[in-house]
């Protein structure tokens, strides 16, 4: 690196706002607010879902709870026309096989399985083949899941969920571990719930919808987790900040992140939703993907607004987060929840920069310690807030 | 900058390479039921569940779907379809099994696994397996040097030994030299016990093995006195050919073939003796009984075996396990006391001392007269119910120790099915759903993916264009595994299971999202550039790493406990969230430097979608 190419350093004319602010994660949203909005929210979809599973319960598919199997023989019909005969009388997601040559079985989970609806099929089969329908057998089938499989997939679950707690306690802190795996529940029954709600069919497919959920929340609540953390570490004990208005900082920067992880994950399973389920008529698509679908929103959000204020709430709690904020707000100027994200940027990029400059004095060949000179007149030259976000009048409690 | 360019041209010579050997290789994903069909095998119960009662039938049937199940899910993760489904058998209802598995390129492995129903039962060796090629070549020899009494006339056989066809006194003898085959179509396979893929027995001690040549070969006798209680002493009715037309060969029934191959280094030799042509040779089903010394095979080798010294319900259980780095073993839990670990103890102690009833100190495990493997004994007496079965250093190979494992386990289904295959139960399946379902998915999942790919592109400029590549590579090496493991586990792809990749995809972005924006905001608190990349990652790259992870830690005990469905789709949310972070390190990392690094790319900082606003020059 030469010296001609070192770049002007540059400056910000003034405070970004609008979408400008949210590409640059500089919005001055004030999370600590909208958490208690968004916990009744969570409460009343949390509440719903409950009701929803005790209430009406899922509905089970065949893999689950068995049905019937009629086994036709003909030569002048295939899947297709069969699967046509059976829309009309909503079986439309009837698995229909050819067995060998020309023999098709017909599996599917009848409403209310007495024999008239079990011969309404049957009827249906018969003309759409072309046989007697005398000729069709029609036998009972157990289901295919398992009580094993779902024995095994609920052991896993309770060690899954004991040993990320530990993995999570260890690498961040058990008040996170707490925060994660609340928000994973919250996400998981919110989910399917709205399968008790709709009573969409439950098959082994949803199932895996269901684990893929669990898996994304997670992983999105440890990546906003890992922000936090690293503001936490960041900013001292004699900071101005509270920890809610730290974690706000937080979220703020890590909003566009989210913003966009999201657009990314879900605009394929909205494509398969719209394209697939709906226009190219794929109807075992469509609720696969209304679950993964709201899993994916409610795991983005889960991560902003309910992990995180668990693990701000616990945080608060603290000794020395309660002196802090007694300190905060007993000091004129102090800043609870989120008022001025720009003020705590300062005070991390100050925080850093003399770090660095502690660290470049001792490597003082590098190129590095211009550049971070340039840095420091830059940031020093930043004006003051615009105050875009009002505000908003001091509170004795945030909490 | 050095190690980056490595890195980069690294992992695309990889991923290229490894794309092209799988298509040389001919691995593709295979589609699962609902997708492609498969195979279909109906069990319907035989005789014996007539005399049940209904209830019994149902309960026993389902135990045998459990079962078969659990067969099906441990030699892979082909996602089977296992229904019972109630059946008009002869007249009567009750109820079977209908096992379903997507592909249909190994039917009769399908046939296998769901239709064996047989007891299991451990014999000991009484002679080292002889490889049935050279039995083969033994009784061609003998039967030529039968016809020719001067002598051998030249069938040999591979390896280093020698040959004795003896006939009612008439020696004939072959010497073969070391490697130089005679025939060319007799390999020489089994002589050297080198070959481990070849033998399905295991911990097996061939001819060829120091341990086997110090063995003193039991002594037989044509007229040896057949006394009740006393193994030791074989039927000779077993080895000579009841059925063998001796006219028709011109052979003395009593003849047979003895076999003599040469130990290594020297060391004394061992004796083998058969007669008359394979099938006459093998016991009969009537005569397979537990107190009986029995001729068997495993298609690969012959074996004589002495009485069932005990029979699977001396097992609670078995399991494979990993011993280290490739290498397997097998852990069987026996029942305590007189009925299980006991048993084993009492022939541990012959089969340890190499006495008489065990005179090769192999037991060998046998389902519906095929042996199905053989292990020694590494000491005479075991105080734990928990035994581990193991071969040499290394172990088993994956495969074997769980197909072991598997039978040892579930030896018996717990009621008897007529044979699928015997009684035309067999029959291919179509897919469940129609074809139109498949393409729905990879049609909207790749609009999705395109428009994925634009907003990238339109956010990040460059680094979308980065992402993109980055995605291009996880995907091909996801590509790859999935069809590594098609071929190799019968992993297949559920509709479910492609939507859920497609899923994967999108999430697999967020990688290359936290490292951009962390960079963003690098550059936004005043960096250059190139400082920035290089900051930004390492942070990045941390919680992007602890976040899949966790992720991978969740994947892997899924996959440990559960079955079914559920166990492949952790092993494709293991692998997606591992090829993530290989693609974020070994190519984003590196790529992102190079953008970062060319000549002008500090002047055209709003290319890279992360610095352009509320900035002056």
């Amino acid at each position: 690196m030469s010296d001609s190419t070192l770049p002007a350093a540059r400056e910000y004319t003034d405070e970004p706002t609008g979408l400008k602010a949210l590409f640059l994660g500089l919005t001055n949203i004030n999370f600590v607010k909208l958490w208690k909005k968004a916990a009744l929210v969570s409460l009343f979809l949390v509440l719903i879902s409950l009701g929803a599973l005790i209430f009406r319960g899922l509905n089970l598919g065949i893999e689950f709870e068995g049905g019937q199997s009629w086994q036709v023989a003909s030569s002048t019909v295939d899947a297709d026309g069969l699967r046509d005969a059976l829309s009309p009388i909503g079986l439309s997601d009837a698995r229909i096989q050819e067995v060998g040559n020309d023999v098709f079985r017909v599996r599917a989970e009848v409403e209310d399985a007495d024999l008239n609806n079990i011969d309404q099929v049957s009827q249906a089969i018969a003309v759409a083949a072309g046989v007697s329908v005398n000729d069709i057998n029609v036998n009972s089938i157990g289901g295919s899941w398992g009580d094993e499989i779902t024995g095994k997939a609920r052991n896993a679950l309770i060690i899954f969920f004991v040993v990320l707690f530990v993995y999570i306690a260890v690498r961040l802190e058990w008040k996170m571990a707490v925060g994660a795996m609340i928000a994973v529940v919250h996400d998981i029954l919110i989910t399917v719930g709205i399968y008790a709600l709709f009573q969409f069919e439950v098959t082994a497919a949803t199932v895996i919808a269901f684990l893929t959920i669990l898996g994304y929340s997670l992983y999105d609540t440890l990546v906003v987790f890992d922000k936090v953390k690293e503001n936490e570490s960041r900013i001292s004990t004699s900071s101005k900040f509270t920890y809610s208005g730290m974690v706000s900082y937080s979220l703020n920067q890590v909003l566009m992140r989210s913003i966009n992880t999201t657009i990314t994950s879900v605009l394929p399973v909205l494509c398969v939703l719209l394209i697939g389920g709906s226009i190219l008529g794929a109807v075992s698509l469509r609720e696969f993907a209304i679950a993964l679908l709201v899993g994916l929103l409610v795991g983005t959000y889960s991560s902003l607004f309910v992990a995180t204020p668990i693990v701000a709430w616990l945080k608060e709690r603290e000794e020395a987060n309660i002196a802090r904020r007694q300190r905060i707000e007993g000091v004129d100027g102090g800043v609870d929840g989120a008022d001025s994200t720009s003020a705590i940027r300062d005070q991390l990029a100050a925080a850093d920069r003399t770090r660095e400059i502690k660290a470049q004095a001792k490597v003082t060949e590098t190129a590095g310690p211009r550049g971070v000179s340039q840095q420091s007149t830059a940031v020093a030259e930043r004006p003051t807030p615009s105050g875009e976000i009002p505000a908003r009048p001091r509170k004795k409690k945030s909490r | 900058m050095k190690t980056g360019q490595r890195s980069l041209i690294g992992i695309v010579v990889i991923t290229a390479g490894l794309l092209l050997w799988t298509i040389l290789a001919g691995n593709t994903p295979l589609l699962g039921l609902d997708l492609r069909g498969g195979v279909e095998v109906v069990l319907q119960p035989a005789d014996d569940p007539f005399n049940l009662t209904q209830a019994d039938n149902a309960d026993n049937v389902e135990r045998a779907a459990e079962i078969i199940r659990r067969r099906v899910d441990a030699i892979g993760v082909a996602e089977p379809d296992i229904t019972v489904q109630e059946m008009n058998v002869a007249g009567q209802d009750v109820f079977g099994i209908i096992a379903q598995m997507p592909g249909i390129e190994d039917q009769q492995r399908a046939i296998e696994l769901v239709g064996q129903t047989a007891e299991l039962r451990f014999r000991p060796q009484i002679y080292p397996p002889i490889p049935i090629s050279q039995f083969e070549a033994a009784r061609a020899l003998y039967l030529d040097g039968y016809g020719d009494s001067s002598g051998s006339s030249g069938t040999a056989i591979g390896g280093e030994g020698t040959i004795v066809v003896e006939s009612d006194g008439a020696t004939v003898t072959g010497t073969v030299d070391d490697g130089d085959v005679g025939e060319g179509d007799v390999g020489d396979e089994g002589v050297d016990g080198d070959d481990g893929e070849d033998e399905s027995g295991f911990g097996l001690l061939t001819p060829g093995d120091e341990s086997a040549s110090a063995l003193q070969p039991a002594t037989l006798q044509d007229d040896a006195v057949t006394t009740e209680g006393d193994p030791a002493t074989i039927d000779l009715s077993d080895f000579v050919a009841p059925q063998e037309p001796a006219a028709a060969t011109g052979q003395n029934p009593n003849s047979r073939v003895l076999f003599r191959v040469a130990g290594v280094n020297g060391g004394p030799g061992t004796d083998e003796m058969f007669g008359g042509s394979l099938d006459t040779v093998l016991t009969t089903a009537e005569g397979d009984l537990e107190d009986r010394s029995v001729i068997l095979t495993d298609d690969q080798n012959v074996y004589l075996l002495g009485p069932t010294e005990f029979t699977g319900a001396a097992l609670d259980g078995a399991e494979a396990e990993t011993s280290g780095p490739g290498g397997w073993t097998i852990a069987v839990d026996f029942k305590d006391g007189a009925e299980g670990i006991d048993l084993l103890n009492a022939t541990a102690l012959s089969c340890y001392g190499v006495l008489e009833t065990c005179p090769v100190g192999q037991l060998a495990t046998v389902i519906d007269r095929n042996v199905d493997s053989s292990f020694g004994f590494s000491s005479p007496v075991f105080q734990s119910d928990i035994v581990q079965i193991s071969r040499g250093s290394f172990g088993f190979p994956e495969e074997e120790a769980k197909d072991t494992a598997l039978v040892l386990d579930f030896g018996a289904l717990p009621i008897e099915f007529q044979d699928p295959a015997a009684a035309g139960l067999v029959s291919s399946v179509s897919s469940t759903l129609g074809n139109n379902s498949l393409n729905a998915g990879l049609i909207a999942g790749a609009i999705g993916v395109l428009l994925v790919a634009l907003y990238m592109i339109w956010y990040y400029r460059l680094l979308g264009v980065a992402a993109i590549l980055s995605l291009l590579i996880s995907a091909s090496l996801l590509y790859v595994v999935v069809s590594y493991l098609s071929s190799s586990r019968g992993l297949a792809l559920t509709l479910a299971g492609i939507v859920g990749l497609i899923v994967s995809i999108g999430v697999s972005l967020d990688s290359n999202v936290v490292y951009f924006e962390h960079l963003k905001e690098q550059i936004s608190n005043g960096r250059t550039l190139r400082t920035a990349t290089d900051k930004a990652f390492p942070i990045a790259f941390r919680t992007v790493f602890y976040a899949n992870l966790a992720t991978l830690i969740g994947a892997i005990i899924l996959y440990l406990v559960t079955v079914g469905s559920v166990k492949g789709f952790a092993l494709m949310l293991g692998i997606a969230s591992v090829l993530d972070l290989i693609a974020t390190y070994f190519f984003m990392r590196p790529f992102v430097h190079w953008l970062a690094h060319r000549e002008n790319a500090e002047d055209n900082i709003g290319s890279f979608g992360v610095g352009l606003a509320g900035r002056k020059a």
